[in-house]
């Protein structure tokens, strides 16, 4: 009995405490008085730099404003307008064949390359530089450098295509090749980047499960399937969010390349908000499809957050 | 409890940033002004960077604030790509420059926005607006007035297109070089072009013509003189576009056969005096600025200048016009926007320096050398005499408050329409998304 009192004693005392919680003069109250005051400047420009243009463009979309004149409240009017809107809806389109054109064959690439790079090799350093080397080069730079390879007359990639037998290749002005040229030229600038996440994500497995497994008989295929790619779930999918944002919201190679076309076979929605909103002076129609964009993306990192959840519990 | 102030805290974070978020400007604000009393008058002039162009204006500015010493004048320049929307923002900022360049597309979106200052002809030792227009080129201003008045200062970048061809090529095709004294037709045209497309199996190593085909402004200064040649316009005497019209169907076909003849092709499109310069391509559309880079791209090449082409049933000769030129803000304060326009005649009183450092043709008229300007131009390259007579039958562009809106999907038909797609079904397209465009 007396020990459940005192047991009963500390944990109302506990209770206090943690109500007194910031206030106090505890040391733990302190202790979170510095952290708030730490976290503060970054609470701030999430505020600032984040949440205000997020209701920002909210409320704008409830408007006709074209920049230089007085806003019109228009309510709902440019969401109803975007779903009737045949180039919105082509972009929403071109954005998904785009961002997962790019990101499935990535997540395959990058996770073989870092299984691959994991093992130690003659020149494995070097190897590792060069494949890293596009993950380092500015997207414009790498865009402009494609504009050339994609030359039919002298671009590299048409030489090469021709070297193998494929001739009359116009990449970029055939609407049904545009779009591939586009995620191939993605491809190959975003994998290096998630290799090398794939590579820290494995070398955080302990070596200790192979070479249990290997004691126990299991082959390298064996060890791959039951020990690499379960521990890396969680990189795998923090992989998969970060790469389908990233891609969703393209907009420099289409810019450069194509300007959406040929007629509108590129025109991601990025590009599409953009046009409307800097160009066509609509901001109150580029902020409603701004907003349908962050809904599309957050739909996409719920889907996959609970995916993880899920696995996690698992 | 500790739950309770961050919850608090939280709620007013947002509860404030809702606050601030529903607030739009009720418009552009209106600059306040040189304070009385202050002592110098300070400007923000705003220009796209064309390398060249940058030295002499900040000569000039240096000029005109050793002449004006109560003014400062800052020098800001845009990526020409962008420098519109960096124009637009900044006034939509309340940031908006007090003298600008801009392209006289621009001019409809400006007057809707009470952006631009109808032009003070004292600052250029005239007392009227007649007075004023006569000091340029006939209808060079034309693009700038509405209501009676002239809303710029001058024009720091006149120019209309006229077709540039390479004199060997056709030679070694056994074409005659073009006539200087009238235009080639542009069924002619078709015809030369298609003969000097050069191809290596399937791949084209030359180009018999080529423009740049993806940038908007550029599919309406190819097309619509044609469009004018065939007795059409864009935008209807109703204010309304009209892309169904049996002019436009005519212009797009030809586009068309000109693509499926291999006269033109936009996949080999890489920089338009780059590839000419470079034997990439034939001929090439360009104005008074194309001489000087070619001439220091390849000294070497034979090139020469014709007239531009004209339909064989058009129902008037037609070229294209199109300007830059010095507006002044109708924001700026009275004093800042006298000292803006004293500064614009400074400008464009230096005809000399925007030809012989810059390229650019003027449309103030002056004489040098005892020359008149188009003389005077002239006598630099012979050759410019051709372009010269072509701005004699220049318009310039439709005048729209959705002039990008109108030219973006003008250029999306237009690569439709090359990639083979049945003409009239893509104007049908174009029709509908340039009503929806109108409508809002």
């Amino acid at each position: 009995m007396i020990g459940t009192s005192q047991e009963q004693h500390l944990r109302n005392q506990s209770l206090h405490q943690r109500r007194r919680g910031i206030l106090g003069n505890t040391l733990e109250a302190q202790k979170k008085r510095f952290g708030l005051i730490f976290a503060l400047p970054a609470f701030f420009f999430f505020g600032a730099f984040y949440l205000y243009p997020l209701f920002q463009t909210f409320y704008v979309s409830l408007f006709s404003w074209g920049l230089l004149d007085a806003p019109r409240f228009l309510g709902m009017a440019n969401y109803s307008r975007l779903f009737t809107d045949r180039e919105f809806i082509n972009s929403v389109w071109v954005s998904f064949v785009y961002a997962f054109g790019v990101v499935v064959p990535i997540w395959f690439i990058a996770l073989g390359l870092a299984l691959i790079f994991n093992r130690p090799f003659p020149g494995r350093q070097a190897y590792l530089t060069v494949y890293y080397i596009p993950a380092v080069i500015s997207l414009t730079v790498w865009s402009l450098i494609w504009l050339l390879m994609y030359n039919p007359t002298f671009g590299l990639f048409s030489v090469a295509a021709r070297a193998v037998g494929i001739t009359g290749l116009r990449m970029l002005d055939d609407p049904s090749t545009a779009m591939p040229a586009m995620i191939i030229l993605s491809i190959w600038k975003g994998t290096p980047v998630y290799m090398v996440i794939f590579i820290a994500g494995l070398r955080a497995i302990p070596t200790d499960y192979y070479e249990a497994a290997q004691i126990d008989g299991a082959n390298a295929w064996q060890r791959l399937l039951y020990i690499t790619l379960p521990l890396l779930r969680p990189v795998f999918l923090y992989v998969m969010v970060i790469s389908i944002i990233e891609a969703f919201k393209v907009f420099t190679p289409m810019y450069i390349l194509t300007n959406g076309g040929p007629g509108s076979a590129t025109r991601v929605l990025s590009m599409f908000i953009f046009q409307n909103g800097f160009q066509y002076l609509k901001m109150g129609y580029a902020s409603a499809a701004s907003v349908i964009f962050l809904l599309i993306l957050l739909a996409l990192a719920i889907v996959q957050f609970r995916l993880l959840r899920f696995q996690q519990n698992d | 409890m500790k739950m309770r102030i961050y919850t608090t805290l939280v709620l007013s974070l947002i509860l404030a940033l809702l606050i601030s978020a529903c607030a739009l400007p009720a418009a552009a604000p209106t600059e306040g002004g040189v304070t009385s009393g202050a002592p110098t008058i300070e400007m923000l002039y705003m220009t796209h960077n064309h390398a060249p162009s940058i030295p002499v204006n900040e000569a000039i500015i240096a000029e005109f604030e050793a002449s004006h010493p109560n003014v400062k004048i800052t020098f800001d320049n845009a990526p020409h790509a962008n420098f519109e929307q960096k124009v637009l923002t900044a006034f939509a900022g309340g940031q908006g420059p007090d003298v600008f360049w801009a392209g006289d597309w621009m001019v409809p979106q400006f007057l809707a926005s009470g952006i631009i200052a109808p032009v003070d002809p004292t600052a250029f030792g005239v007392a009227t607006q007649e007075e004023f227009e006569a000091l340029f080129e006939p209808g060079s201003l034309d693009a700038f007035k509405a209501d009676g008045k002239i809303y710029t200062g001058g024009i720091s970048e006149y120019n209309t297109f006229s077709l540039i061809y390479n004199v060997d090529a056709l030679v070694e095709a056994g074409i005659e070089p073009l006539p200087k004294d009238r235009p080639i037709t542009w069924e002619e045209l078709a015809d030369i072009a298609a003969r000097l497309t050069v191809k290596e199996g399937d791949v084209i190593t030359r180009i018999g013509l080529a423009w740049p085909f993806t940038v908007p402004i550029w599919t309406v200064l190819i097309q619509e003189p044609m469009l004018r040649q065939k007795g059409g316009e864009l935008i209807t005497p109703e204010g309304m576009p009209d892309f169904t019209q049996e002019p436009m169907v005519a212009v797009m076909t030809y586009l068309q056969q000109l693509r499926k003849a291999e006269a033109i092709d936009p996949a080999t499109y890489t920089d338009l005096l780059q590839d000419f310069a470079n034997g990439r391509s034939a001929m090439i559309f360009g104005g008074p600025w194309a001489v000087a880079p070619l001439k220091t791209m390849n000294p070497d090449l034979n090139w020469d200048i014709a007239p531009l082409p004209q339909f064989a049933d058009a129902v008037e000769r037609v070229t294209t016009l199109y300007a830059w030129a010095w507006f002044v803000s109708a924001k700026s304060s009275p004093e800042k926007q006298k000292a803006a326009w004293e500064f614009v005649n400074l400008l464009t009183s230096k005809q000399r320096e925007w030809w012989e450092k810059v390229g650019y043709v003027q449309a103030r008229k002056t004489e040098i050398d005892g020359m008149p300007l188009r003389e005077y131009y002239a006598q630099t390259d012979p050759r410019l005499a051709t372009i010269f007579a072509d701005y004699a039958y220049g318009k310039f562009e439709f005048r729209s408050t959705k002039y990008f809106e109108l030219s973006d999907i003008w250029t999306r038909a237009q690569d439709r329409v090359l990639s083979g797609e049945d003409v009239m079904s893509v104007l049908m397209d174009a029709q509908a998304q340039a009503e929806a465009a109108m409508a809002d």
